[in-house]
């Protein structure tokens, strides 16, 4: 499959700098999304996935953070030089994003039909009334019961549920090229949460776009995603088919993650964990990030950085692959 | 919150929500609150006095009346007394009132002009912080009425002056707040969010920022109506605000001064007057705070 490719992010290296040194919070990222294609970033908290997103909104609060180097390529056009303007133009229209918190995501103070007509009016030049229309048309389409009503209403007058799926609305009304979400799903409950992924997919079909969806919860991932990218410390480990990344996982990080969940039939059993914690990582970072915790490290592991080696499809960031191409 | 069960409608409960919904909800927690409707109370009192003053007021407080000076509280024809030169106590403090609350409003809107506007800008651009905010530590670096004393003394005596003074010394607080607030309101997810569809920095502060500052603002522009109206009358009594013959309570009170012992009421009576109008404007602003804190909405 040689599909068009939408977005590159090349080398993409995002630091912060804070009182007690610089953390690379991203360091050194790379994949491609192509049209229609779902990608899906995971891992752990402070892995350097929301960060990711924000650099391709460039989003990063500046000081303290700075993408300090690479490229982001989206419609053969570099992102990382845009002027704020430009941004201005691309954010919204091309890409859409929602958030993780759908509670505090929505100013308290305007109806959510004001918030659409507000998106609206950024990007296109239309009339009030043809605004209006369009944004009960936007919360119709992600499944909204009687939207010409529910246009009065503020946010604090709707559940979780649905102020994610007026997110989701205000993120698409001008019917973007690529959705990135960020944890979507990660503050709403189980059943809630399956339909949100449901209306994302239905969106994607249906408006032919892209989607890049930040997660923990590799349950999303498996329901939702092309490919996938394992990310930890602001690093990537692991990158490749979702598919190919269940059945054969390749790095012990992604293999820990996959025997973390939990099972029916471990009844009893205390549930599996990976040991320790994320490390703190600086620049002068030696060795590789993961090797504290892993199960199947070796001396060199400590001492040097494994690159990404390409194994059958996927890529993968461990020395244990190194030998045997 | 303001949720009405209209009707069933097959089977199914019918919610209505009315747009209205957050000011009702507002008073509702106001009205519950005794000292903010007693400060309520004291503000629409002297506030209907100072719009019918030509109409209630039994004299015309310039209108003087040499046979009758200095007349004690009681007296027949001047409920209030009169004053040195025979002019109707009651009558003046009437006007009294009109004076102090267009003083008071139009100094702190001077205020809010300028210090909403320098407060946005410095919680919102940090390059702008250090400059704006230092200036205002300047500002603020002088005790209390000084400012404004020396103000008054560079641009001359009189109301308007006055209404600039306090204006500009109200300034520095104000822009204080409203950044405290701003540093706050911009890293909430739905300016980041508002930023992620393509919002300009302009729109981001006068659409996302500035409305969620607003209930700050509220409340302490009413404290801060108390404090103006108490330092213009500082002023006048001093004898750098509003110069005789005009009904102001500051310069009432520093004229009466001079009759202290023969008639007492010409000092307190205005003195009084001040106390009740900064008691009513604090209470209420004290109210106000409670009623939209939006953390304590459910108590």
């Amino acid at each position: 499959m040689n599909r068009e490719i939408l977005l590159e992010v090349n080398d993409l290296k995002t630091y912060f700098y804070t009182v007690d040194g610089v953390v690379p919070a991203v360091d050194g990222v790379s994949f491609t999304i192509s049209k229609g294609e779902t990608l899906g970033i995971v891992g752990e908290s402070g892995s350097g996935k929301s960060v990711t997103a924000r650099s391709i909104m460039r989003l990063i609060p500046n000081p303290p953070g700075k993408i300090v180097s690479g490229s982001i390529k989206f419609k053969d056009e570099e992102l990382l030089t845009k002027k704020d303007s430009e941004m201005r133009m691309i954010r919204g229209s091309k890409i859409g994003m929602i958030f993780q918190d759908p509670m505090t995501s929505l100013n308290p103070l305007f109806t959510v039909g004001d918030q659409i007509i507000e998106a609206l009016c950024i990007h296109q030049n239309i009339d009030k009334k043809e605004a209006k229309e369009k944004a009960i048309e936007a919360l119709r389409m992600v499944g909204i019961p009687s939207p010409e009503k529910r246009i009065n209403n503020y946010p604090h007058q709707m559940s979780g549920g649905m102020r994610q799926r007026v997110m989701i609305a205000m993120a698409l009304v001008c019917s973007p090229d690529l959705l990135i979400a960020d944890e979507p799903t990660t503050a709403l409950d189980v059943t809630i949460q399956a339909q949100i992924l449901d209306l994302i997919k239905d969106m994607k079909n249906m408006l032919n776009m892209s989607v890049m969806i930040i997660t923990h919860d590799l349950g999303v991932v498996a329901d939702i995603a092309d490919s996938v990218i394992v990310m930890y410390a602001g690093k990537m480990m692991e990158y490749g088919r979702a598919f190919d990344m269940f059945s054969n996982p390749l790095h012990p990080y992604t293999k820990g993650l996959l025997d973390s969940i939990p099972t029916l039939s471990m009844e009893g059993d205390r549930l599996k964990s990976i040991e320790g914690s994320l490390p703190n990582v600086t620049l002068d970072y030696k060795g590789c990030r993961f090797a504290d915790r892993c199960s199947e490290r070796c001396e060199k592991c400590f001492v040097e950085e494994p690159p990404l080696i390409k194994v059958n499809d996927s890529y993968v960031r461990c020395h244990k692959y190194l030998n045997r191409r | 919150m303001a949720e009405s069960i209209s009707a069933l409608k097959n089977g199914e409960v019918e919610i209505e929500y009315k747009k209205s919904s957050q000011i009702k909800e507002i008073w509702r927690r106001l009205k519950r609150n005794r000292t903010a409707v007693v400060g309520l109370f004291i503000i629409s009192f002297i506030a209907i006095i100072a719009l019918l003053a030509p109409v209630i007021s039994p004299y015309n407080p310039y209108e003087q009346n040499l046979n009758q000076r200095l007349l004690g509280i009681g007296a027949r024809g001047h409920i209030l007394g009169t004053d040195e030169y025979g002019r109707d106590l009651l009558s003046r403090l009437i006007y009294g009132a009109r004076l102090s609350l267009i003083v008071g409003f139009c100094s702190v809107a001077f205020g809010l002009v300028f210090g909403v506007l320098l407060g946005l800008l410095s919680g919102y651009y940090k390059r702008l912080d250090g400059i704006i905010m230092r200036i205002i530590d300047i500002l603020l670096a002088f005790p209390g009425v000084l400012l404004a004393l020396a103000i008054v003394s560079i641009l001359g005596t009189g109301i308007v002056n006055v209404i600039i003074a306090v204006g500009i010394w109200s300034i520095p607080t104000i822009a204080r707040v409203v950044r405290g607030t701003v540093l706050y309101i911009k890293e909430m997810d739905y300016v980041t969010a508002a930023k992620a569809l393509g919002e300009s920095d302009f729109m981001i502060l006068f659409r996302e920022i500035l409305p969620n500052c607003i209930s700050s603002i509220v409340v302490y522009s009413t404290m801060r109506l108390a404090t103006a109206i108490l330092s213009a009358a500082t002023l006048s009594f001093l004898g750098l605000g509003a110069q005789p013959p005009v009904a102001e309570w500051g310069a009432m009170a520093s004229t009466g001064r001079n009759f202290i012992f023969q008639a007492p009421h010409l000092t307190l009576l205005p003195g009084f007057a001040i106390i009740l109008i900064v008691y009513g404007f604090n209470s209420l602003g004290d109210g106000l705070r409670d009623a939209l804190d939006p953390n304590l909405k459910n108590v």
